[in-house]
């Protein structure tokens, strides 16, 4: 006969498995909703509409023009920056929103003995796709309060000054490519991620880029040719970790802090200066990035 | 507490698993039995170690459970807005909750066993062994399993909260009551002297580590704010 411990100790063991198949089906059998969120003019599942601008030699900018002065601010989406083999484009603009959305306020004007063309755009949400071609030489400002921002600066880039920030939160992901060329690029997100990618053999000038994650993270993979491409990042971070995991870098690394330089860096043709500062998060050096969770099945 | 000297499982004649399950029932009904007994026969500490594992595991798990679905629901409310999120990300994190709480379960074991052998040990000048204690601690921790219980109830009817509650705080009283008994018993000396080593001890040393950690704070936010001056 089974004594009351016994019988206790089985009512223990009824427990534990009661709470082992809850944790497994309730996800199934009892999933929590909540009112999916829609922000006016933001459709969910809309009509989509593409709002296309551009600004060509020739056409709409005057033939003395040799400096572009890019001005772009978004609220809610994405920005898109690709260069172009095209000399006498300025600047190609596409703007996808829901047809419900405000269109894309788009102005420009020349300055400067007609030297500089000034581009503002503003949109309220939406995907912005900006083209720029390879006969000028850019300067810019893009800011983007929620959403993602992703620029490739490739072998007709050629940029003096850019600033992009992310206000509030999301992505910011800058990949620089064999023959870009630029002068100094900043980088700023208050809450989300940074990935940056350098991956060229060789650059056109030397460049200097500064990046700023106040709570989130920053990846930076790094594949060039250390001998025509020095790089080299001096980084801290307040709260959190810091890794270099590149056998291509050589200097001082602790937990919160590094500063590295490739190899052959000194005599390298071109050199790439990156400056980071991490608040709170986690900030990673290393040659290629690695997606996903390893070993996690979804 | 009930008599049960005539229930002690005999070797030979009962089965592991049911003298297991007669441990797990004397400590909720006769708890000052049922640890010297533990003490007597030697039990290993393979057997507290997964039962703590268990309680901790499967209560970790519902709670994982309960965060993955919190999240389902906030991203999927979210997802006009900064579209869906990646499967593995939201994956992951009803793994990072359950690994804290089973790594948060044992350093808290091993912290509050030692701060009870210290106070027994050599304030109260009690004989006995760590070890010991942290076996007869594993076992304090079956109450637990109310908790799951409470928690399960309280997931299938929101409504359940009140006695949701009620079961919380009863386990936490009698976890504090075992722990005293355990401490009484292994080290031989009296329940007041136990009840100090096994909690007063810890909520001192709590206490002690909770003011530094505000003082700490208190430090940096007078050395944002330009310093005491």
């Amino acid at each position: 006969m089974p004594t009351a411990r016994t019988v206790l100790g089985g009512v223990f063991i009824a427990i534990l498995f009661i709470g082992v198949v809850y944790a497994a089906v309730s996800p199934v059998l009892q999933p929590i909703s909540f009112p999916r969120l829609e922000i006016p003019g933001l459709g969910i599942e809309g009509e989509k509409v593409v709002d296309k601008y551009s600004l060509v030699k020739g056409t709409n900018v005057s033939g003395i023009v040799k400096f572009v002065d890019l001005n772009v601010s978004l609220k809610f989406g994405g920005i898109n920056l690709l260069s172009s083999n095209n000399p006498d484009l300025a600047c190609g603009i596409s703007f996808e929103r829901s047809v419900n959305a405000s269109e894309l306020e788009a102005d420009y004007g020349e300055s400067n003995g007609e030297q500089v063309l000034h581009v503002d755009v503003y949109g309220e949400s939406g995907g912005l796709n900006l083209t720029l071609g390879n006969g000028y030489q850019y300067n810019g400002t893009f800011g983007l309060r929620i959403g993602g921002v992703m620029v490739e600066l490739g072998q007709y880039a050629n940029i003096s000054k850019f600033a992009v920030f992310i206000k509030y939160i999301g992505g910011l992901n800058l990949k620089i490519n064999s023959g870009a060329s630029f002068e100094e690029i900043d980088l700023s997100v208050d809450i989300g991620g940074l990935q940056l990618t350098v991956d060229a053999d060789s650059l056109k000038s030397n460049g200097v880029i500064n990046a700023g994650v106040n709570i989130g993270g920053f990846s930076m993979s790094v594949d060039v040719n250390t001998n025509e491409v020095g790089v080299s990042l001096d980084a801290t971070v307040d709260l959190g970790a810091l890794t270099v995991n590149h056998a291509d870098f050589k200097g001082q690394v602790s937990e919160t802090s590094c500063s590295v330089k490739t190899i052959n860096y000194a005599t390298a043709t071109h050199k790439l200066d990156v400056k980071a500062t991490m608040g709170l998060g986690g900030l990673t050096l290393q040659k290629s990035i690695q997606y996903g969770f390893p070993g996690i099945q979804a | 507490m009930e008599n049960i000297g005539d229930e002690t499982p005999k070797k030979g004649n009962s089965s592991y698993f049911s003298s297991f399950l007669t441990r797990i029932g004397g400590v909720f009904l006769a708890p000052d039995v049922t640890f010297n007994q533990i003490i007597a026969e030697k039990i290993r500490f393979w057997e507290p170690f997964i039962l703590v594992l268990l309680l901790v595991g499967i209560q970790g798990a519902i709670f994982a459970s309960f965060a993955y679905r919190v999240l389902s629901a906030i991203i999927t409310a979210i997802s006009p807005i900064i579209g869906e999120a990646p499967l593995g990300f939201l994956a992951i994190i009803p793994w990072i909750i359950l690994t804290l709480m089973v790594v948060a379960t044992l350093i808290f074991w091993v912290i509050v066993a030692g701060i009870a052998h210290i106070s027994a040990k050599y304030i109260f000048k009690g004989n006995g062994s760590f070890i010991q204690l942290m076996k007869l601690y594993g076992y304090s921790f079956v109450p637990c399993s109310l908790v799951i219980l409470s928690t399960v109830l309280f997931g299938i009817s929101w409504a359940a909260w009140p006695l949701s509650i009620f079961l919380n705080i009863v386990t936490t009283f009698w976890i504090v009551l075992l722990m005293a008994v355990a401490v009484k018993h292994n080290y031989g000396i009296d329940i007041g002297k136990a009840f100090i080593s096994s909690f007063i001890g810890p909520m001192v040393v709590l206490l002690i580590i909770v003011s530094i950690f505000w003082i700490w704070i208190w430090l940096i936010i007078s050395s944002f704010a330009g310093g005491f001056a």
